[in-house]
Protein backbone atom coordinates (compact mmCIF):
# COMPACT_ATOMS: atom_id res chain seq x y z
CA UNK A 1 0.00 0.00 0.00
CA UNK A 2 1.16 3.63 -0.83
CA UNK A 3 1.66 5.20 2.28
CA UNK A 4 0.36 8.98 2.27
CA UNK A 5 2.59 10.32 5.03
CA UNK A 6 2.45 13.78 5.00
CA UNK A 7 -1.08 13.28 5.40
CA UNK A 8 -0.80 10.78 8.49
CA UNK A 9 1.56 13.61 10.16
CA UNK A 10 -1.28 16.28 9.75
CA UNK A 11 -3.59 13.42 10.85
CA UNK A 12 -1.86 12.50 13.86
CA UNK A 13 -1.30 16.41 14.72
CA UNK A 14 -4.98 16.85 14.63
CA UNK A 15 -4.97 13.20 16.72
CA UNK A 16 -2.75 15.57 19.11
CA UNK A 17 -4.85 18.66 19.29
CA UNK A 18 -8.23 17.34 19.56
CA UNK A 19 -6.45 15.40 22.96
CA UNK A 20 -5.43 18.78 24.34
CA UNK A 21 -8.05 20.69 23.18
CA UNK A 22 -10.71 18.06 24.99
CA UNK A 23 -8.31 17.98 28.14
CA UNK A 24 -8.18 21.54 28.19
CA UNK A 25 -12.03 21.73 27.92
CA UNK A 26 -12.66 18.93 30.63
CA UNK A 27 -10.42 20.68 33.48
CA UNK A 28 -12.75 24.26 32.82
CA UNK A 29 -15.75 24.48 30.79
CA UNK A 30 -16.95 21.14 32.11
CA UNK A 31 -16.62 21.22 35.63
CA UNK A 32 -17.63 24.85 36.20
CA UNK A 33 -18.72 24.81 39.82
CA UNK A 34 -15.40 24.08 41.10
CA UNK A 35 -13.77 27.16 39.74
CA UNK A 36 -16.40 29.36 39.90
CA UNK A 37 -18.65 29.72 43.52
CA UNK A 38 -22.04 31.05 44.41
CA UNK A 39 -22.20 32.66 47.32
CA UNK A 40 -24.90 34.83 49.30
CA UNK A 41 -24.19 38.79 49.02
CA UNK A 42 -25.24 42.02 49.06
CA UNK A 43 -26.21 44.28 46.65
CA UNK A 44 -23.62 47.32 46.86
CA UNK A 45 -25.77 49.32 45.00
CA UNK A 46 -29.23 48.81 46.78
CA UNK A 47 -28.15 46.77 50.04
CA UNK A 48 -30.45 44.24 49.36
CA UNK A 49 -29.46 40.41 49.73
CA UNK A 50 -27.96 39.00 46.74
CA UNK A 51 -25.92 36.04 45.27
CA UNK A 52 -22.83 36.55 43.75
CA UNK A 53 -20.87 34.32 41.18
CA UNK A 54 -17.06 33.94 42.34
CA UNK A 55 -14.61 33.36 39.45
CA UNK A 56 -11.31 31.33 41.26
CA UNK A 57 -9.24 31.55 38.06
CA UNK A 58 -9.11 35.42 37.57
CA UNK A 59 -10.07 36.61 41.18
CA UNK A 60 -13.41 38.56 40.47
CA UNK A 61 -16.86 38.70 41.79
CA UNK A 62 -20.13 39.23 39.59
CA UNK A 63 -23.33 40.19 41.33
CA UNK A 64 -25.63 37.89 39.22
CA UNK A 65 -29.14 38.20 41.41
CA UNK A 66 -30.34 41.04 43.92
CA UNK A 67 -33.22 39.73 46.36
CA UNK A 68 -36.23 41.39 45.42
CA UNK A 69 -37.94 40.75 48.61
CA UNK A 70 -34.94 42.64 50.70
CA UNK A 71 -35.88 46.08 52.46
CA UNK A 72 -33.32 47.79 52.84
CA UNK A 73 -34.67 50.90 53.86
CA UNK A 74 -35.70 48.75 56.82
CA UNK A 75 -33.27 46.36 57.02
CA UNK A 76 -35.62 43.70 57.01
CA UNK A 77 -34.13 41.04 54.75
CA UNK A 78 -37.45 39.30 54.72
CA UNK A 79 -36.06 36.92 51.64
CA UNK A 80 -33.62 33.85 51.97
CA UNK A 81 -31.96 33.07 48.88
CA UNK A 82 -29.98 30.27 47.70
CA UNK A 83 -28.25 29.39 44.36
CA UNK A 84 -26.85 26.00 42.68
CA UNK A 85 -25.43 25.03 39.19
CA UNK A 86 -28.56 23.06 37.36
CA UNK A 87 -25.65 22.16 34.96
CA UNK A 88 -22.40 23.99 33.31
CA UNK A 89 -24.73 26.19 31.41
CA UNK A 90 -27.30 27.41 33.95
CA UNK A 91 -27.53 28.33 37.47
CA UNK A 92 -30.97 28.23 39.75
CA UNK A 93 -31.87 30.92 42.36
CA UNK A 94 -34.64 30.73 44.60
CA UNK A 95 -35.68 32.97 46.87
CA UNK A 96 -38.40 32.58 49.89
CA UNK A 97 -40.50 35.55 49.25
CA UNK A 98 -42.46 35.92 52.91
CA UNK A 99 -43.36 32.43 54.32
CA UNK A 100 -45.53 30.84 52.34
CA UNK A 101 -44.27 31.19 48.61
CA UNK A 102 -40.93 30.66 46.30
CA UNK A 103 -39.75 32.13 43.61
CA UNK A 104 -37.40 29.48 41.31
CA UNK A 105 -35.24 31.64 38.77
CA UNK A 106 -33.10 30.05 36.39
CA UNK A 107 -30.13 31.94 34.82
CA UNK A 108 -28.60 30.97 31.80
CA UNK A 109 -24.53 31.68 31.44
CA UNK A 110 -23.88 32.98 28.00
CA UNK A 111 -25.79 32.03 25.23
CA UNK A 112 -29.07 33.72 24.45
CA UNK A 113 -31.46 31.60 26.73
CA UNK A 114 -34.18 33.94 28.26
CA UNK A 115 -34.05 33.93 32.11
CA UNK A 116 -36.58 31.30 33.38
CA UNK A 117 -38.96 31.98 36.61
CA UNK A 118 -41.40 29.26 37.93
CA UNK A 119 -43.70 30.30 41.23
CA UNK A 120 -44.92 28.05 43.52
CA UNK A 121 -47.57 30.71 45.64
CA UNK A 122 -48.31 27.33 48.06
CA UNK A 123 -45.13 26.59 49.83
CA UNK A 124 -45.88 26.48 53.75
CA UNK A 125 -42.52 26.90 55.31
CA UNK A 126 -40.69 28.23 52.30
CA UNK A 127 -37.60 29.32 53.76
CA UNK A 128 -36.80 25.45 54.74
CA UNK A 129 -36.50 24.99 51.59
CA UNK A 130 -33.57 26.71 51.07
CA UNK A 131 -31.75 25.41 53.94
CA UNK A 132 -30.19 22.06 52.75
CA UNK A 133 -28.43 21.61 49.30
CA UNK A 134 -31.19 20.76 46.34
CA UNK A 135 -31.14 17.67 45.82
CA UNK A 136 -31.22 17.50 41.59
CA UNK A 137 -32.26 15.03 39.37
CA UNK A 138 -31.56 15.88 35.70
CA UNK A 139 -33.84 18.88 34.70
CA UNK A 140 -35.96 18.07 37.93
CA UNK A 141 -35.12 20.06 41.28
CA UNK A 142 -36.46 18.61 44.59
CA UNK A 143 -37.82 21.25 47.08
CA UNK A 144 -38.49 20.63 50.75
CA UNK A 145 -41.36 22.09 52.72
CA UNK A 146 -43.34 21.23 55.80
CA UNK A 147 -44.56 17.87 55.01
CA UNK A 148 -43.97 18.21 51.54
CA UNK A 149 -42.32 17.26 48.66
CA UNK A 150 -42.18 19.43 45.63
CA UNK A 151 -40.54 18.61 42.42
CA UNK A 152 -40.32 20.74 39.76
CA UNK A 153 -38.91 20.31 35.88
CA UNK A 154 -37.31 23.98 35.40
CA UNK A 155 -37.83 22.69 31.58
CA UNK A 156 -41.21 22.69 31.35
CA UNK A 157 -42.48 24.11 34.36
CA UNK A 158 -44.41 20.12 35.21
CA UNK A 159 -44.70 20.38 39.40
CA UNK A 160 -45.36 16.98 41.07
CA UNK A 161 -46.13 17.70 44.92
CA UNK A 162 -45.96 14.62 47.50
CA UNK A 163 -47.39 14.73 51.00
CA UNK A 164 -45.24 12.49 52.13
CA UNK A 165 -43.45 14.39 54.94
CA UNK A 166 -40.13 13.32 52.90
CA UNK A 167 -36.73 15.89 52.95
CA UNK A 168 -34.63 15.20 51.03
CA UNK A 169 -30.46 15.88 50.02
CA UNK A 170 -28.48 15.22 47.10
CA UNK A 171 -26.38 12.23 47.06
CA UNK A 172 -22.37 11.59 47.39
CA UNK A 173 -22.13 10.78 43.54
CA UNK A 174 -24.66 13.43 42.12
CA UNK A 175 -27.71 11.18 41.04
CA UNK A 176 -28.89 9.83 43.82
CA UNK A 177 -31.75 11.47 46.17
CA UNK A 178 -31.33 11.30 49.47
CA UNK A 179 -34.76 11.00 51.36
CA UNK A 180 -35.57 11.29 55.14
CA UNK A 181 -38.82 10.86 56.91
CA UNK A 182 -39.56 11.28 60.72
CA UNK A 183 -41.51 8.28 62.01
CA UNK A 184 -45.12 9.23 63.25
CA UNK A 185 -46.22 10.07 66.62
CA UNK A 186 -42.64 9.81 67.93
CA UNK A 187 -38.99 12.71 66.80
CA UNK A 188 -37.13 10.22 68.16
CA UNK A 189 -37.04 7.82 64.75
CA UNK A 190 -35.95 9.18 61.62
CA UNK A 191 -35.76 7.25 58.31
CA UNK A 192 -32.83 7.45 56.09
CA UNK A 193 -33.62 6.41 52.46
CA UNK A 194 -33.74 7.19 48.41
CA UNK A 195 -36.42 8.40 46.55
CA UNK A 196 -37.24 7.94 43.41
CA UNK A 197 -37.16 10.85 41.05
CA UNK A 198 -39.74 9.72 38.78
CA UNK A 199 -42.71 8.87 41.43
CA UNK A 200 -41.07 10.12 44.16
CA UNK A 201 -41.58 7.09 46.46
CA UNK A 202 -39.61 6.51 49.44
CA UNK A 203 -37.24 3.63 50.25
CA UNK A 204 -36.20 3.48 53.69
CA UNK A 205 -32.66 1.78 54.54
CA UNK A 206 -31.71 2.27 57.77
CA UNK A 207 -33.87 3.67 60.97
CA UNK A 208 -31.97 5.72 63.63
CA UNK A 209 -32.95 5.91 66.97
CA UNK A 210 -31.71 9.07 68.64
CA UNK A 211 -30.79 7.81 71.65
CA UNK A 212 -27.57 9.43 71.16
CA UNK A 213 -28.76 13.19 72.94
CA UNK A 214 -27.87 16.09 71.25
CA UNK A 215 -27.18 15.46 67.56
CA UNK A 216 -24.49 18.35 66.90
CA UNK A 217 -26.81 21.79 67.67
CA UNK A 218 -28.97 20.64 64.49
CA UNK A 219 -26.35 18.96 62.12
CA UNK A 220 -28.07 16.89 60.00
CA UNK A 221 -26.36 13.16 59.43
CA UNK A 222 -24.53 12.23 56.48
CA UNK A 223 -26.36 8.67 55.35
CA UNK A 224 -24.48 6.85 51.97
CA UNK A 225 -26.80 4.52 50.63
CA UNK A 226 -24.10 2.41 48.75
CA UNK A 227 -22.37 1.13 52.07
CA UNK A 228 -25.48 1.62 54.41
CA UNK A 229 -23.29 4.33 56.55
CA UNK A 230 -24.65 7.21 59.28
CA UNK A 231 -21.99 9.74 60.26
CA UNK A 232 -23.67 11.77 63.03
CA UNK A 233 -22.76 14.34 65.90
CA UNK A 234 -23.90 12.50 69.07
CA UNK A 235 -23.75 13.48 72.97
CA UNK A 236 -24.35 16.04 74.47
CA UNK A 237 -23.00 20.04 73.75
CA UNK A 238 -19.98 19.96 75.91
CA UNK A 239 -19.09 16.26 75.16
CA UNK A 240 -20.01 15.62 71.21
CA UNK A 241 -18.57 13.03 68.84
CA UNK A 242 -18.26 12.01 65.57
CA UNK A 243 -20.34 8.65 65.47
CA UNK A 244 -19.99 6.14 62.51
CA UNK A 245 -22.85 3.25 62.39
CA UNK A 246 -23.79 0.76 60.20
CA UNK A 247 -26.27 -1.82 60.38
CA UNK A 248 -27.08 -0.45 63.80
CA UNK A 249 -23.27 -1.49 64.73
CA UNK A 250 -21.27 1.35 66.06
CA UNK A 251 -17.70 1.29 63.72
CA UNK A 252 -16.28 4.47 64.08
CA UNK A 253 -16.54 7.12 67.28
CA UNK A 254 -13.99 10.12 68.06
CA UNK A 255 -14.61 13.25 70.73
CA UNK A 256 -15.03 16.91 69.27
CA UNK A 257 -12.41 18.52 71.68
CA UNK A 258 -9.91 21.19 71.65
CA UNK A 259 -8.44 21.81 75.02
CA UNK A 260 -10.54 23.95 77.19
CA UNK A 261 -12.71 25.67 74.62
CA UNK A 262 -16.43 24.75 74.70
CA UNK A 263 -16.70 23.35 70.70
CA UNK A 264 -19.77 22.97 69.32
CA UNK A 265 -20.21 21.48 65.91
CA UNK A 266 -22.65 23.66 63.84
CA UNK A 267 -23.33 22.06 60.33
CA UNK A 268 -25.70 22.78 59.26
CA UNK A 269 -24.84 19.10 57.96
CA UNK A 270 -21.46 16.74 57.37
CA UNK A 271 -19.97 17.07 54.60
CA UNK A 272 -17.83 13.87 53.18
CA UNK A 273 -15.36 14.71 50.20
CA UNK A 274 -15.13 12.18 47.42
CA UNK A 275 -11.95 10.48 49.18
CA UNK A 276 -14.27 9.62 52.61
CA UNK A 277 -11.29 9.67 54.52
CA UNK A 278 -12.66 13.10 56.76
CA UNK A 279 -15.68 14.78 57.76
CA UNK A 280 -16.26 18.75 56.98
CA UNK A 281 -18.52 21.47 59.22
CA UNK A 282 -18.50 24.20 60.87
CA UNK A 283 -17.94 24.72 64.36
CA UNK A 284 -18.10 27.68 66.80
CA UNK A 285 -15.81 27.89 69.41
CA UNK A 286 -16.31 29.86 72.80
CA UNK A 287 -13.07 30.50 75.38
CA UNK A 288 -13.91 31.11 78.90
CA UNK A 289 -14.32 35.04 79.67
CA UNK A 290 -15.02 35.73 75.90
CA UNK A 291 -18.39 36.96 74.55
CA UNK A 292 -17.86 36.01 71.01
CA UNK A 293 -17.57 32.45 69.66
CA UNK A 294 -15.00 31.51 66.25
CA UNK A 295 -16.69 30.05 63.48
CA UNK A 296 -14.74 27.89 61.15
CA UNK A 297 -13.89 25.00 59.64
CA UNK A 298 -13.75 21.70 61.47
CA UNK A 299 -12.15 18.73 59.33
CA UNK A 300 -12.47 15.24 61.14
CA UNK A 301 -10.49 12.48 60.01
CA UNK A 302 -11.91 9.30 59.77
CA UNK A 303 -8.76 7.95 61.48
CA UNK A 304 -6.63 8.67 64.34
CA UNK A 305 -5.17 11.93 62.53
CA UNK A 306 -5.96 14.89 64.83
CA UNK A 307 -8.62 17.23 64.08
CA UNK A 308 -8.11 20.15 61.93
CA UNK A 309 -9.93 23.27 62.93
CA UNK A 310 -9.47 26.12 60.82
CA UNK A 311 -11.00 29.79 62.36
CA UNK A 312 -12.39 32.25 60.11
CA UNK A 313 -14.71 35.16 61.66
CA UNK A 314 -16.27 36.14 64.84
CA UNK A 315 -20.09 35.58 65.60
CA UNK A 316 -21.88 36.64 68.84
CA UNK A 317 -21.88 33.83 71.45
CA UNK A 318 -26.14 34.12 71.28
CA UNK A 319 -26.30 33.38 67.23
CA UNK A 320 -29.11 30.75 66.66
CA UNK A 321 -29.20 30.75 62.89
CA UNK A 322 -26.32 28.83 62.02
CA UNK A 323 -28.57 26.71 59.46
CA UNK A 324 -28.99 29.48 57.18
CA UNK A 325 -25.32 29.51 56.59
CA UNK A 326 -24.51 28.13 53.30
CA UNK A 327 -21.40 26.04 53.25
CA UNK A 328 -20.41 23.64 50.39
CA UNK A 329 -17.39 21.53 49.60
CA UNK A 330 -15.91 21.76 45.83
CA UNK A 331 -16.64 18.06 44.35
CA UNK A 332 -12.69 17.79 44.18
CA UNK A 333 -13.35 17.98 47.94
CA UNK A 334 -10.24 20.69 47.57
CA UNK A 335 -12.04 23.43 48.53
CA UNK A 336 -14.89 24.50 51.43
CA UNK A 337 -16.77 27.50 50.79
CA UNK A 338 -18.91 29.51 53.92
CA UNK A 339 -20.06 33.73 52.94
CA UNK A 340 -20.69 34.88 56.56
CA UNK A 341 -23.83 36.93 54.86
CA UNK A 342 -26.17 35.16 56.40
CA UNK A 343 -25.03 36.32 59.54
CA UNK A 344 -25.43 40.52 58.71
CA UNK A 345 -28.63 39.82 56.91
CA UNK A 346 -30.31 39.14 60.42
CA UNK A 347 -28.56 41.57 62.16
CA UNK A 348 -26.07 43.69 60.54
CA UNK A 349 -24.05 44.34 63.88
CA UNK A 350 -23.58 40.84 64.36
CA UNK A 351 -21.06 40.94 61.75
CA UNK A 352 -17.65 42.98 61.82
CA UNK A 353 -16.98 44.78 58.23
CA UNK A 354 -13.64 42.88 58.31
CA UNK A 355 -15.38 39.63 58.73
CA UNK A 356 -18.03 40.20 55.52
CA UNK A 357 -16.82 37.89 53.21
CA UNK A 358 -16.82 34.73 51.31
CA UNK A 359 -13.82 32.50 52.70
CA UNK A 360 -12.55 29.68 50.18
CA UNK A 361 -10.34 27.31 52.57
CA UNK A 362 -7.90 25.07 50.51
CA UNK A 363 -8.29 21.49 52.66
CA UNK A 364 -5.83 20.03 50.64
CA UNK A 365 -2.71 21.51 52.07
CA UNK A 366 -0.89 20.39 55.58
CA UNK A 367 -1.93 24.19 56.22
CA UNK A 368 -4.68 24.92 55.07
CA UNK A 369 -4.93 28.42 52.79
CA UNK A 370 -7.59 30.78 52.81
CA UNK A 371 -8.75 32.87 50.35
CA UNK A 372 -10.93 35.83 51.65
CA UNK A 373 -13.24 37.89 49.13
CA UNK A 374 -14.71 40.75 51.12
CA UNK A 375 -18.39 41.78 50.65
CA UNK A 376 -19.29 44.97 51.57
CA UNK A 377 -21.59 45.23 54.20
CA UNK A 378 -24.75 47.31 53.44
CA UNK A 379 -24.57 50.97 55.18
CA UNK A 380 -27.91 50.34 57.41
CA UNK A 381 -28.08 50.24 61.36
CA UNK A 382 -30.15 47.24 62.68
CA UNK A 383 -32.76 50.13 63.58
CA UNK A 384 -33.25 50.40 60.00
CA UNK A 385 -31.67 54.08 60.04
CA UNK A 386 -28.83 55.01 57.63
CA UNK B 1 -5.44 1.85 43.15
CA UNK B 2 -8.42 3.85 42.67
CA UNK B 3 -6.60 6.49 45.60
CA UNK B 4 -3.62 6.69 43.98
CA UNK B 5 -5.24 7.71 40.16
CA UNK B 6 -7.37 10.32 41.07
CA UNK B 7 -4.30 13.26 42.08
CA UNK B 8 -3.08 11.69 38.69
CA UNK B 9 -6.10 12.46 36.63
CA UNK B 10 -6.75 15.55 38.74
CA UNK B 11 -4.26 17.43 36.05
CA UNK B 12 -6.95 15.72 32.85
CA UNK B 13 -10.18 15.72 34.07
CA UNK B 14 -12.30 17.95 36.07
CA UNK B 15 -13.68 15.21 38.08
CA UNK B 16 -17.45 16.55 38.50
CA UNK B 17 -18.68 14.61 40.96
CA UNK B 18 -22.28 15.14 39.37
CA UNK B 19 -20.90 13.59 36.24
CA UNK B 20 -18.99 10.67 37.89
CA UNK B 21 -19.95 7.10 38.49
CA UNK B 22 -19.03 5.06 41.77
CA UNK B 23 -19.50 1.46 40.95
CA UNK B 24 -19.82 -0.21 44.44
CA UNK B 25 -19.26 3.14 46.59
CA UNK B 26 -15.94 3.32 44.69
CA UNK B 27 -15.35 6.79 43.04
CA UNK B 28 -13.77 6.23 39.14
CA UNK B 29 -10.63 8.69 39.11
CA UNK B 30 -12.33 10.74 36.20
CA UNK B 31 -16.06 11.68 34.87
CA UNK B 32 -18.23 9.60 32.60
CA UNK B 33 -16.92 11.13 29.60
CA UNK B 34 -12.81 10.68 30.26
CA UNK B 35 -13.78 7.15 31.92
CA UNK B 36 -15.21 6.62 27.79
CA UNK B 37 -11.92 8.52 26.67
CA UNK B 38 -9.70 6.44 28.31
CA UNK B 39 -10.78 2.69 28.32
CA UNK B 40 -11.81 3.56 24.72
CA UNK B 41 -8.79 4.22 23.75
CA UNK B 42 -7.53 1.42 25.99
CA UNK B 43 -9.53 -1.34 24.26
CA UNK B 44 -8.48 0.58 20.82
CA UNK B 45 -4.35 0.50 21.45
CA UNK B 46 -5.08 -2.93 22.57
CA UNK B 47 -6.72 -3.60 19.43
CA UNK B 48 -3.88 -1.70 16.96
CA UNK B 49 -1.55 -3.81 18.52
CA UNK B 50 -3.37 -7.16 17.61
CA UNK B 51 -4.51 -6.29 14.52
CA UNK B 52 -2.58 -3.74 12.81
CA UNK B 53 -5.44 -2.22 10.88
CA UNK B 54 -4.65 -0.66 7.23
CA UNK B 55 -5.51 3.18 7.14
CA UNK B 56 -7.68 3.10 4.55
CA UNK B 57 -9.48 5.94 3.51
CA UNK B 58 -12.67 4.95 4.92
CA UNK B 59 -10.88 3.63 8.16
CA UNK B 60 -9.36 7.37 8.21
CA UNK B 61 -13.03 8.95 7.77
CA UNK B 62 -14.83 6.73 9.96
CA UNK B 63 -12.22 7.54 13.11
CA UNK B 64 -12.28 10.97 12.19
CA UNK B 65 -16.10 10.95 12.48
CA UNK B 66 -15.18 9.70 15.69
CA UNK B 67 -13.66 12.44 17.25
CA UNK B 68 -15.95 15.02 15.49
CA UNK B 69 -18.96 13.53 17.42
CA UNK B 70 -17.00 14.66 20.44
CA UNK B 71 -17.94 18.58 19.14
CA UNK B 72 -21.34 18.54 19.72
CA UNK B 73 -21.06 16.25 22.81
CA UNK B 74 -18.62 18.54 24.72
CA UNK B 75 -20.52 21.55 23.93
CA UNK B 76 -23.86 20.06 24.87
CA UNK B 77 -25.75 20.41 21.29
CA UNK B 78 -27.00 17.80 22.00
CA UNK B 79 -29.23 16.21 24.94
CA UNK B 80 -26.95 14.02 26.98
CA UNK B 81 -26.85 11.28 29.97
CA UNK B 82 -24.52 9.81 31.60
CA UNK B 83 -24.22 6.81 29.01
CA UNK B 84 -24.19 8.78 26.04
CA UNK B 85 -21.26 10.88 27.60
CA UNK B 86 -19.51 7.71 28.43
CA UNK B 87 -20.20 6.72 24.79
CA UNK B 88 -18.77 9.89 23.16
CA UNK B 89 -16.13 9.82 25.24
CA UNK B 90 -15.19 5.72 24.01
CA UNK B 91 -15.63 6.71 20.32
CA UNK B 92 -13.09 10.13 20.40
CA UNK B 93 -10.94 7.13 22.21
CA UNK B 94 -11.13 5.00 19.55
CA UNK B 95 -10.37 7.57 16.92
CA UNK B 96 -7.32 9.58 18.72
CA UNK B 97 -5.60 5.87 18.85
CA UNK B 98 -6.57 5.39 15.16
CA UNK B 99 -4.77 8.99 14.49
CA UNK B 100 -1.94 8.79 16.71
CA UNK B 101 -0.73 5.61 15.72
CA UNK B 102 -0.69 6.42 12.02
CA UNK B 103 3.08 7.83 11.71
CA UNK B 104 3.99 4.66 13.65
CA UNK B 105 2.86 2.33 11.44
CA UNK B 106 5.85 1.39 9.69
CA UNK B 107 6.68 1.67 6.24
CA UNK B 108 4.57 -0.77 4.54
CA UNK B 109 1.51 -0.94 6.39
CA UNK B 110 -0.97 -3.37 5.19
CA UNK B 111 -3.10 -2.38 2.30
CA UNK B 112 -6.56 -2.84 3.21
CA UNK B 113 -8.58 -4.67 6.47
CA UNK B 114 -9.76 -7.80 6.13
CA UNK B 115 -13.57 -8.17 6.96
CA UNK B 116 -12.44 -10.27 9.85
CA UNK B 117 -10.88 -7.66 11.53
CA UNK B 118 -13.43 -5.25 10.77
CA UNK B 119 -15.99 -7.34 12.19
CA UNK B 120 -13.77 -7.77 15.17
CA UNK B 121 -13.30 -3.70 15.78
CA UNK B 122 -16.65 -3.25 15.65
CA UNK B 123 -17.65 -5.97 17.99
CA UNK B 124 -14.86 -4.50 20.26
CA UNK B 125 -16.38 -0.78 19.99
CA UNK B 126 -19.95 -2.50 20.55
CA UNK B 127 -18.68 -4.64 23.80
CA UNK B 128 -16.74 -1.26 24.72
CA UNK B 129 -19.88 0.88 24.72
CA UNK B 130 -22.21 -1.63 26.36
CA UNK B 131 -19.93 -3.11 28.95
CA UNK B 132 -18.61 0.43 30.16
CA UNK B 133 -21.93 2.05 31.49
CA UNK B 134 -23.01 -1.30 32.94
CA UNK B 135 -19.90 -1.97 35.10
CA UNK B 136 -20.25 1.39 35.97
CA UNK B 137 -23.69 1.75 36.73
CA UNK B 138 -24.39 -1.69 38.01
CA UNK B 139 -20.79 -3.05 39.13
CA UNK B 140 -19.00 -3.59 42.68
CA UNK B 141 -15.72 -2.14 44.02
CA UNK B 142 -14.23 -5.05 41.55
CA UNK B 143 -15.90 -3.56 38.35
CA UNK B 144 -14.63 0.07 39.83
CA UNK B 145 -11.14 -1.69 40.16
CA UNK B 146 -11.36 -2.80 36.70
CA UNK B 147 -12.17 0.56 35.03
CA UNK B 148 -9.95 2.26 37.04
CA UNK B 149 -6.96 0.07 35.80
CA UNK B 150 -8.48 0.15 31.95
CA UNK B 151 -8.79 4.23 32.40
CA UNK B 152 -4.96 4.40 33.56
CA UNK B 153 -4.14 1.80 30.58
CA UNK B 154 -5.50 4.39 28.19
CA UNK B 155 -3.91 6.86 29.55
CA UNK B 156 -0.71 5.59 29.17
CA UNK B 157 -1.72 4.22 25.95
CA UNK B 158 -2.04 7.77 25.05
CA UNK B 159 0.46 9.03 26.31
CA UNK B 160 3.27 7.08 24.68
CA UNK B 161 1.47 7.39 21.23
CA UNK B 162 1.79 11.24 22.06
CA UNK B 163 5.34 11.57 22.85
CA UNK B 164 6.28 8.65 19.92
CA UNK B 165 4.71 11.30 17.67
CA UNK B 166 6.45 14.03 19.88
CA UNK B 167 9.60 12.12 19.22
CA UNK B 168 9.23 12.08 15.21
CA UNK B 169 8.49 15.19 14.90
CA UNK B 170 11.48 16.58 16.62
CA UNK B 171 13.62 13.79 14.27
CA UNK B 172 12.12 15.25 11.43
CA UNK B 173 12.29 18.75 12.50
CA UNK B 174 16.10 17.98 13.32
CA UNK B 175 17.20 16.18 10.08
CA UNK B 176 15.32 18.88 8.22
CA UNK B 177 17.59 21.41 9.80
CA UNK B 178 20.80 19.70 9.00
CA UNK B 179 20.26 18.60 5.39
CA UNK B 180 19.32 22.13 4.97
CA UNK B 181 22.80 23.55 6.69
CA UNK B 182 24.83 20.90 4.47
CA UNK B 183 23.03 22.36 1.33
CA UNK B 184 23.36 25.79 2.27
CA UNK B 185 26.69 27.35 0.31
CA UNK B 186 30.01 28.40 2.13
Amino acid sequence: MKMNRPLHIVLAGIGCGSLLIYILACATAFSPDDRQVLYPSFDPQSGALSIALYDRDTGRSEQIFSGHEAHTGTNLHSASLRAAWLDAKHILVAEAGGKNNLSLFVLPRGGKEPVRQIFLPDMPESPDALLYPFALSGPKIFLNGEHQLTRVDWMTGEMLVATNGILTLPGDDGQTILGFREQRGTNQMMDFGTVDPQTLAFTPRLTLHDDTGNSGDGTFPHFDPATGKIYLISGEKTNAQLCVRQDGVEKFTRRIARGTDQITVVGPWLDLGPKKDRVFTAYTSQAAGQTNCEYGLLEIPLNEQPLRFTPLFQVPADTDSFLMAQPSLSHDGRTWAVSSAWLGVKKKSALQPADCALFLVSVDRSHPNITKVPITLPAVEDDGLK
Amino acid sequence: MLEFLHPIFSWVCGQNLAHSWSPGGELLPCCQRCTGVYVGAFVAALLHLAWRPAPTPRWLWLNGAFLLFMVPSGFYWIPQNPELRCASGILFGFGLIAFLRLPLAGKNPPEKNSPAQIGGFAAALLVCLLLTPLLAENGNALAANFLGAATAGGALALAILVLANFFLALRWLVRRISRSESTTPA
